[in-house]
């Protein structure tokens, strides 16, 4: 038995997939890094305890990614959302890693006084007002927008006080002993592992902050699909707690092996580490369909008069509408609008199998001209991709619906240019007076064709009982939420019978 | 117990895969408890409902717990509008969603009741005859008109009558008699699926493809197939996409049904080999073109493994690269090694003093320090300034220059300074150790340039100097004292082998010949031997190590010149003297002396066989004036240069070391501690004695004889370090020097003695009865022969100091006291004893082993008595007077012989005079009053012992006395005479030497 296995993806490959999800960070890490540079020496930032620019680089990484470690609320319900609210509670979760910051420092100072060393009331009470200060608005803004991801559903459970309060002092105890730890030395083993257990209280903090603890009653309430009682993601506590930690530990410490000193100038080496835990703990979304839009377009030239009244040979090139080029069209006013649903390889339910609160309800059905049209994954990575649209011809959805002779039916996509790297062959040509066009860039659809592929710019040009007509594919924002893409209408039949 | 079936479920033929997931939640929630895994809670009854009516059921295998094992479509009117259109499929069609929504349900955690990596149901879609009778391959023997009557096709039912009947006809009649005619007419069209569903490691696939309408039943079967039998026929793993469905190409053409099916509520059906399409077509084309469907792999791995393996991945990749981005930072910014100029490094201002503003005060403590260091102070010892402040050290008076030589060549003895501070130590040279602290200890000890940098050391506890930051740090190196450091070593340099190859002739003077006064050639003798061998020695030399050299064999290396001073009263030696003061020591030793000094160089390229060796310039000390700093007045009883620089160097007895010019200071530690005027003689080569002297004898060396010194040489070679360590520097020094005796060569046979015949070969050269070896130069052959001449009656404490003596036979007996031997007695002895002349020379030719004799053991005696030299002289001289041809013969060779010796040893003749002279003295030996005719001087046969006894019976004019009693005797002696004669014509033509042993 010899199963059929999906290509291996190259490295080159999954990085791209990688830098194509988390383009975001990676455009702040190269601007962090060029940032590094511009900070003097004996700016606070720039300080060789390096505690400063984590915390930075954790409050841009939240601002962009944060996102709660827990599993959310039931998918069936939704949240509340507004756009104020939202962007409060963001800004709340920003500043939490300088509060986290200013705590470490207080204890440290503290912890300094405490040993005899001339740490001044300056550098204890400065750190320890900021941070009652800013962890008070932290916690007046959450409150305020405590409503923001509010569900339906309330079913009792844990206590939500109990449960918050527990979470914060395990924050702050965690943080004040770090911040008391890192006085006892900076040798050996020992050296670099209170700023990355901090780091790590930093990252299940926000992630903590985000969540709610009604998310955890509903899915305690709800159980699992197969009747059995639902467990909370520890995995992912442990990971945002432990991960950053241990990475960022094992990194230093090899960097100090290497290069015999650890300080300011190697702070870009954190600023990649903060940023890919990011981007593991808090992993770019993916959207569930793509908005895109078909224009009519028409052949530049079209209605031109005759030449001649007589009918010409056939070794003279017509002109006029006949030909259809791909650069020479023009749009007309005739907008189609198709949202094309994204597959992804993962199966949603298999990673959240909570138990339904009611039957689903049926997906739109896509009554469109080329059926089963989605953007699939790629098939050597099995990546989520919106670049690409592919169409599965079945006997039961496809042009054929469109019409009963199949005399007459006819569907070509065009294409300007072949993608780089795909073979520039040119197609056989009917008439010898045709330009030479690179076999890739038009495909026929007819009764054999199983599948074509579409790409931004293709054009569709669909030939129904004698009328022709010419649709530019134009590829549209992604949307992340199924609520948002059903607001779109799908296209239906008629919007290509019709003329 | 039978299949159980649940249904039926509605199907949206538009949206396949949702209708399946709507049915699969329902059958979930029919299933749901506590486990699914244990199977449906209420296990479907198989009185339950029955696949009849439109939609979609769900197959139930038998067991415990049932296990959900197909699914059952019933198409009903909306196919004809809804239905599949045929291509371009050629899978069967529906299952493709079906699959994709078991898949997207989970079905191996909730469907399946075990968790197998591979599950396999059955699908199948049955057309009912209301639709199956109209198609173009319709199930045989089914009436049109009763299909149309019995079944309700719904509102959508579209076809006509008569378009029903006209397929009913051309398709589904098959002519003849219908051999299934005992079954219902109700007759359905199937199309039976089966499918693979698989989980393996994260990814989901599927399969499916349509099975063979005869392997569910044959063709030629007249009852219908149980139902459970050709289900549990079609549920059968797809194991391949490239399993052909149709396996007989002759049925691949063209479709085909199987035989009769059994179905619920005693149904029947027929399979086919392909699929109905809305306008009741059978597809694909042809049953060849069927394929295996595939699904679309899914990812369906743990989120733990993948969140695990996307932590691993973000942080090997963060490692990755930063530790890349560093290294190519690294490798980037690290300078080029190109072919750039040299940086020049900032040079200090010259400094008016070194090491701080009163020069004085430098040069104070750098003496203190030389002084102390040389004196044999410890490197980790304080000394001079050390433990103060400020470096305030009283001037020392003194010569210091040969000290710090002395230690700048610790090096070369690999004797290092080892400094100490806390826990960690170095070495550094002790001279560089010297400067160091003295600098140090004039700037005040700063704290940058201490060793170890001990921060507790202040500069009055223990700091201590750093020597290579001071002197070799690019950084911190202080270029006054380097400059003053790299000033006093080329110094010593230079002045180093000046004073080494002075010792050397000092001590090869000592050992070898004597000196040669100036203005005088010698030919011979022991001044011509050390001229000969002082050559040897500097043949390799440059020409101011030659100059230094023969000042040293001239003048020694004790005594130094001061103007006026006089012999015994100059004082020790010093740098300035080396090589270039010469006048007083040569009055000294009583020789013509030497005007100026430039006389003196003079001498030393003469005896170096080189012309204008240059004397060291007398404003040397002019030009160093860190060196004439470390000058001074030395005490007229002070130690000689050699002395400090020894002390200096190897410090309170320190052993000398044995390589490099180690031996050449021991040997002047010897000669310069040694008893004066001593000579110990050992024992050279062929048992000749050679002289080792106890202390410098520049008069005399202890060695005058050449054939000694070839001894000594000889004997150095054999036994290295057998004569002392003096006489391995003489043997280097002449490694050059052609030795010339004739026993350098293998050992010959040593007969009668070694001594002997040594001596022999003395004599031999001495008469030019052998000739030199190519290239020698014989200067002492009168010397060597004289340690073989007799020198009175033999003593026991004689010991080596003499060669054996040749014995007259008549001594000591005669006379009353010994008389000594002649040279020529002697070596006529030794020449007839070892056969350097004709053998016809001794009458009766007797084997020149047997003239000599056996010599006794200790006895300092040449020969013994049975020798025939001394039996012929004592028969001739007994009473009886035996006369025989052979005793007078005998006797008279060692007479003539004698003779013939004597007078080639007269340089006043030549040697075609030799024949004419020894003959004229035999005459003179018949007749003495010949004797003053003759020549003026003695013939030793006139005195000879050996010529008294034959002197009575050699003739006047060759005539023997014929008929007379003394005949035999007379033929003897004339005999000899007559041999001896052409013997000196012979040796005067050269042709004898050809002929030597």
């Amino acid at each position: 038995m010899s199963a059929a296995k999906p290509p291996k993806a190259s490295l080159i490959a999954r990085v791209q997939v990688v830098v194509a999800e988390n383009w975001d960070m990676v455009l702040v890490g190269i601007a962090l890094s060029c940032a590094q540079t511009v900070v003097p020496g004996d700016h606070a930032l720039a300080d060789p305890m390096l505690m400063p620019w984590l915390m930075l680089c954790l409050s841009i990484s939240t601002l962009l990614r944060g996102r709660a470690v827990g599993d959310g609320p039931h998918p069936m319900l939704t949240e509340r959302r507004g756009f104020m609210t939202g962007a409060l509670r963001r800004l709340a979760v920003t500043a939490i890693p300088g509060v986290i910051l200013a705590l470490f420092l207080a204890a440290r100072s503290f912890r300094s006084s405490l040993v005899g060393m001339d740490a001044g009331f300056g550098a204890v009470g400065l750190p320890a007002a900021l941070a009652v200060l800013v962890g008070g608005a932290v916690v007046g803004l959450l409150v305020a927008t405590r409503n923001h991801g509010r569900t339906a559903w309330d079913p009792p459970g844990i206590s939500t006080a109990l449960f918050t309060a527990a979470l914060t002092v395990f924050g702050l105890s965690g943080t004040l002993l770090m911040g008391a730890a890192s006085t006892l030395g900076d040798d050996g083993l020992f050296a670099f592992l209170p700023q990355s257990i901090t780091l790590g209280i930093a990252f299940l903090t926000v992630g903590l902050a985000l969540g709610r603890v009604q998310h955890l009653r509903q899915r305690l309430a709800a159980r699992r699909r197969d009747g059995g009682p639902y467990r909370p993601a520890m995995f992912r506590v442990a990971l945002a707690l432990a991960g950053p930690s241990l990475g960022l530990w094992v990194l230093l410490q090899i960097y100090a092996r290497l290069t015999g000193s650890v300080g300011f100038e190697q702070a870009w080496v954190l600023v990649f580490h903060v940023l890919s835990w990011s981007v593991v703990l808090w992993p770019a979304r993916r959207p569930v369909a793509v908005h895109c839009l078909l224009h009519e377009v028409v052949p530049i030239g079209g209605a031109d008069e005759p030449t001649s009244t007589t009918a010409a040979s056939f070794e003279e090139a017509p002109e006029g509408a006949l030909r259809i080029n791909p650069i020479d069209l023009r749009r007309t006013r005739n907008i189609h609008a198709w949202t094309v649903p994204v597959r992804a390889s993962r199966i949603e339910e298999l990673d959240d199998p909570i138990r339904p609160l009611w039957s689903r309800p049926a997906p739109f059905s896509q009554s469109h001209a080329l059926g089963d049209a989605a953007f699939e994954p790629e098939p050597s990575t099995l990546a989520v991709q919106t670049g690409r649209i592919t169409v599965h011809l079945r006997g039961g959805a496809d042009v054929a619906s469109l019409s009963g002779g199949a005399a007459v039916r006819r569907v070509v996509i065009l294409q300007a240019f072949p993608e780089p790297g795909q073979p520039r062959k040119a197609r056989p040509r009917t008439y010898r007076w045709e330009p030479a066009v690179p076999a890739v860039c038009v495909q026929n659809v007819d009764a054999a064709t199983q599948q074509v592929t579409l790409i931004n710019g293709s054009i569709l040009v669909l030939s129904t009982e004698g009328i022709a007509r010419a649709y530019e594919l134009e590829i549209g924002a992604p949307v992340y939420d199924w609520e948002e893409a059903m607001l779109q209408r799908p296209p239906q039949l008629e919007d290509y019978v019709a003329t | 117990m039978s299949w159980s079936y649940e249904g039926p479920y509605p199907i949206d033929l538009g949206a396949i895969s949702a209708s399946v997931r709507r049915a699969l939640e329902d059958a979930e929630a029919r299933m749901g408890g506590t486990g699914r895994r244990d199977g449906p809670a209420t296990a479907p009854n198989d009185r339950g409902p029955r696949p009849t009516a439109e939609g979609m059921y769900l197959l139930w295998r038998p067991g415990a717990p049932p296990s959900l094992a197909g699914f059952w479509f019933v198409f009903g009117a909306s196919y004809l509008d809804q239905g599949v259109d045929g291509p371009p499929d050629t899978a069967p069609p529906y299952v493709d969603g079906l699959l994709t929504a078991l898949t997207e349900a989970v079905w191996w955690e909730y469907l399946v009741p075990v968790r197998p990596a591979r599950w396999s149901p059955v699908v199948v879609m049955e057309w009912p005859p209301a639709l199956a009778s109209r198609a173009t391959l319709a199930p045989p023997g089914v009436p049109s008109t009763e299909r149309d009557g019995n079944h309700d096709l719904g509102s959508g039912n579209w076809l006509p009558l008569g378009a029903t009947e006209a397929v009913s006809r051309s398709g589904g009649g098959r002519g003849g008699e219908d051999p299934w005619a005992h079954l219902p007419k109700e007759r359905s069209l199937l199309c039976v699926v089966r499918a693979t569903v698989e989980k393996e490691g994260k990814l989901a696939r599927g399969r499916w493809t349509l099975v063979d309408p005869l392997e569910l039943a044959p063709a030629t079967a007249t009852q219908p197939a149980p139902l459970e039998d050709w289900l549990a026929a079609a549920q059968r793993p797809v194991v391949s996409r490239d399993e052909a469905p149709i396996q007989d190409p002759a049925r691949q053409h063209r479709h085909h049904l199987g035989g009769p099916l059994a179905l619920p509520e005693s149904r029947v059906g027929f399979a086919s080999s392909g699929w109905l399409t809305r306008g009741l077509a059978t597809w694909p084309a042809t049953p060849g073109d069927l394929t295996v469907g595939a699904l679309r792999d899914r990812d369906v791995g743990a989120r733990w493994k993948a969140q695990v393996q996307q932590v691993l991945a973000s942080t090997l990749g963060v490692v990755f690269v930063t530790l890349s981005v560093a290294l190519v930072v690294y490798a980037l910014s690290r300078p080029a090694e190109g072919e750039a100029e040299e940086g020049v490094l900032p040079q200090p201002q010259p400094a008016l003093s070194v090491c701080s503003p009163s020069d004085a005060q430098f040069i104070n403590e750098l003496r203190c320090q030389v002084e102390v260091l040389a004196a044999g102070g410890a490197a980790d010892a304080a000394a001079c300034a050390d433990k103060a402040s400020i470096a305030e050290v009283p001037a020392t008076p003194g010569d210091l220059q040969a000290a710090w030589c002395g230690l700048r060549d610790r090096d070369q003895d690999a004797w290092v300074a080892v400094i100490r501070s806390g826990d960690k130590s170095k070495e550094v040279p002790w001279a560089d150790l010297a400067a160091a602290r003295a600098c140090f200890n004039v700037l005040g000890k700063p704290y940058r340039y201490g060793f170890n940098l001990d921060p507790s050391a202040t500069a009055s506890t223990g700091r201590v100097a750093d020597p290579e930051l001071l002197l070799l740090d690019e950084a911190l190196k202080i270029q006054g004292l380097v400059s003053v450091v790299a000033e006093l070593d080329q110094t010593c340099d230079q002045l180093r082998p000046r004073l080494l190859r002075q010792t050397q002739g000092a001590i090869l003077a000592s050992h070898v010949g004597e000196p040669t006064p100036l203005g005088v050639q010698a030919a011979d003798g022991p001044r011509a031997l050390r001229t000969l061998v002082a050559g040897a020695a500097m043949g390799g030399m440059s020409q101011s190590e030659s100059a230094c050299f023969a000042h040293g064999m001239q003048y020694g290396v004790l005594e130094g010149w001061a103007e006026g001073a006089g012999p015994g009263n100059s004082p020790p030696m010093r740098y300035a003297d080396l090589c270039r003061r010469a006048t007083p020591p040569v009055d000294r030793l009583e020789r013509p002396p030497v005007a100026d000094p430039a006389a003196a160089g003079q001498m030393a390229s003469q005896l170096a066989g080189a012309s204008g060796a240059p004397a060291p310039s007398d404003d040397f000390e002019a030009t160093r004036m860190s060196w004439a700093k470390l000058g001074g007045a030395v005490p007229a009883d002070g130690p000689p240069l050699v002395t400090r620089y020894m002390e200096a160097r190897f410090s309170l007895g320190r052993k000398i070391p044995a390589e490099g010019d180690g031996p050449t200071w021991a040997c002047h530690a010897d000669l310069a501690t040694g008893i004066p005027g001593a000579t110990q003689v050992a024992l050279g080569a062929w048992e000749v004695p050679v002289g080792q002297p106890s202390t410098y004898r520049l008069r005399t060396g202890s060695v005058s004889q050449q054939l000694a010194f070839d001894a000594a040489l000889q004997q150095i070679d054999a036994a290295p370090g057998s004569l002392g360590g003096c006489w391995g520097i003489v043997k280097d020094l002449t490694l050059t020097y052609p030795r010339v005796h004739p026993l350098l060569g293998p050992p010959e046979q040593p007969w009668p003695s070694v001594e002997q015949q040594v001596c022999g070969q003395a004599c031999a050269a001495a008469y030019h009865l052998r000739p030199l070896p190519e290239g020698a130069t014989w200067v002492t052959p009168l010397e060597d022969l004289r340690l073989c001449l007799d020198g009175g009656a033999p003593r026991g404490d004689e010991g080596l100091r003499r060669l054996d003596r040749l014995q007259l036979p008549w001594n000591p007996k005669q006379g009353g006291g010994w008389q000594p031997a002649r040279a020529s007695e002697l070596c006529a002895f030794h020449v007839l004893a070892q056969g350097y002349l004709p053998p016809a020379v001794v009458v009766g030719e007797v084997p020149s082993q047997l003239w000599a004799g056996t010599g006794e053991r200790n006895s300092q005696l040449a020969g013994g008595p049975d020798g025939t030299a001394q039996r012929a002289a004592l028969a001739l001289n007994s009473v009886g007077k035996a006369r025989s041809i052979n005793s007078c013969g005998h006797v008279a060779a060692q007479c003539f012989v004698s003779g013939m010796l004597d007078v080639m040893g007269q340089d006043r003749l030549r040697a075609y005079e030799w024949a004419q002279a020894w003959d004229r003295d035999v005459v003179a030996l018949v007749n003495p009053d010949k004797r003053t005719e003759a020549s003026s001087r003695q013939s030793v046969m006139q005195t000879s012992p050996w010529c008294g006894l034959v002197q009575p019976f050699v003739s006047r004019d060759g005539r023997l006395p014929e008929g007379q009693l003394d005949y035999p005797c007379a033929y003897g002696v004339e005999e000899t005479r007559t041999q001896v004669f052409n013997s000196i014509r012979a040796i005067a033509s050269g042709r004898v030497a050809e002929t030597a042993p």
